[in-house]
């Protein structure tokens, strides 16, 4: 009999978390437990932009880590470019181009060019 | 009691749906709803309601939110330059962008809107008009004025001196009395090029080559 919709619901979430939990390393996601442990959603999104925008700039690899747990594209991308331009002083153009490549096409593009050619933006 | 509670419940739910509060769902989430209201801002009716979002809650993406509503109206003809550009503010980008796609006047007058306007792109601004220019085929006594006009940028003339003169059809560089051997080589460049004459677009050649 196939699955039905809630249930293939409940298996996909389990192997997203399975994957953030690898992807961040058994250590680092017992640090960011209380956010994987909430259902997913707004209310785990926030949480996890507040653990990110904590991070330091040396952190990238946990960033992009916890980003890729964010469900909400919008919450997503608004918290990347947020610790891209706060930390990008300590930041260098590789790793701040890596976080930028994390980005929806068109605010990748205005990322790598804050980055790049600050000069230019206001 | 618990169904009148139920029944408000649900009314309230329904009327906060009906309400359609863009990016209400990120009210926590200040990053968020900026970036949300600023993804929306082609919405925006006109340069007021869009400086109104960007300079606000979307202050975070404050530039990408102002390239973004001006991007959707550049080739829209019922928006004018100068809303463009006051919308862009600051923002060189966005400036040489509006400069790009609504170029006024003479060659000779857009080549000083660039050097006024947007300092950092002036060469990369004044290339684009002068390629505009020279692909539209201009007079000769044009070409040969223009050189005087381009004492800043001498080798922009001479990579596009070849391209006016094909493009307006004319022979050679007989007329050209100054730097004969800058236009006898650039003309022969020009010769060469497949489509020499298929300009970048504007407002009035959206696709290329002259309106109409």
């Amino acid at each position: 009999m196939p699955a039905s919709s809630p249930q293939l619901l409940v298996f996909a979430g389990a192997l997203l978390l399975g994957g953030g939990v690898l992807a961040l390393g058994w250590d680092r996601a017992q640090a960011e437990a209380p956010c994987l442990e909430r259902a997913a959603g707004l209310e785990r999104d926030a949480c996890l932009r507040d653990t990110i925008l904590a991070a330091p700039a040396d952190d990238v690899a946990r960033v992009i880590g916890l980003a890729s747990v964010t469900s909400d594209p919008v919450v997503r991308d608004a918290t990347l470019m947020t610790w891209v331009m706060r930390n990008r002083p300590a930041l260098s153009s590789d790793a701040a181009l890596r976080v930028c490549g994390r980005l929806s096409t068109t605010e990748a593009r205005a990322c790598e060019r804050k980055v790049l050619s600050p000069h230019l933006w206001p | 009691m618990r169904a009148e509670g139920a029944l408000a419940a649900s009314l309230a739910v329904a009327l906060l749906a009906c309400r359609d509060e863009p990016c209400a769902e990120y009210a926590a989430l200040p990053e968020a709803r900026g970036l949300c209201l600023a993804r929306r801002v082609d919405a925006a009716p006109d340069a007021a309601a869009a400086l109104a979002v960007c300079q606000g809650e979307a202050r975070e993406v404050e530039a990408l939110c102002r390239q973004r509503w001006v991007e959707a109206r550049l080739m829209d003809r019922h928006t004018a330059a100068d809303d463009l550009l006051r919308v862009c503010g600051a923002h060189q980008e966005c400036v040489f962008e509006v400069l790009d796609a609504r170029p006024t006047g003479t060659v000779a007058e857009q080549v000083l809107r660039c050097e006024t306007a947007v300092p950092l792109y002036a060469r990369d601004c004044a290339g684009h008009a002068v390629e505009r220019w020279a692909t539209a085929g201009p007079p000769e006594a044009e070409i040969v004025a223009l050189r005087r006009g381009l004492d800043r940028y001498p080798d922009l003339w001479s990579s596009y001196v070849g391209i006016a003169l094909v493009c307006g059809g004319h022979p050679g560089c007989d007329a050209v009395a100054i730097e004969r051997h800058a236009c006898e080589q650039s003309l022969a460049k020009a010769r060469a090029l497949a489509t020499p004459c298929r300009t970048r677009p504007s407002i009035d050649r959206p696709l290329g080559g002259p309106p109409g």
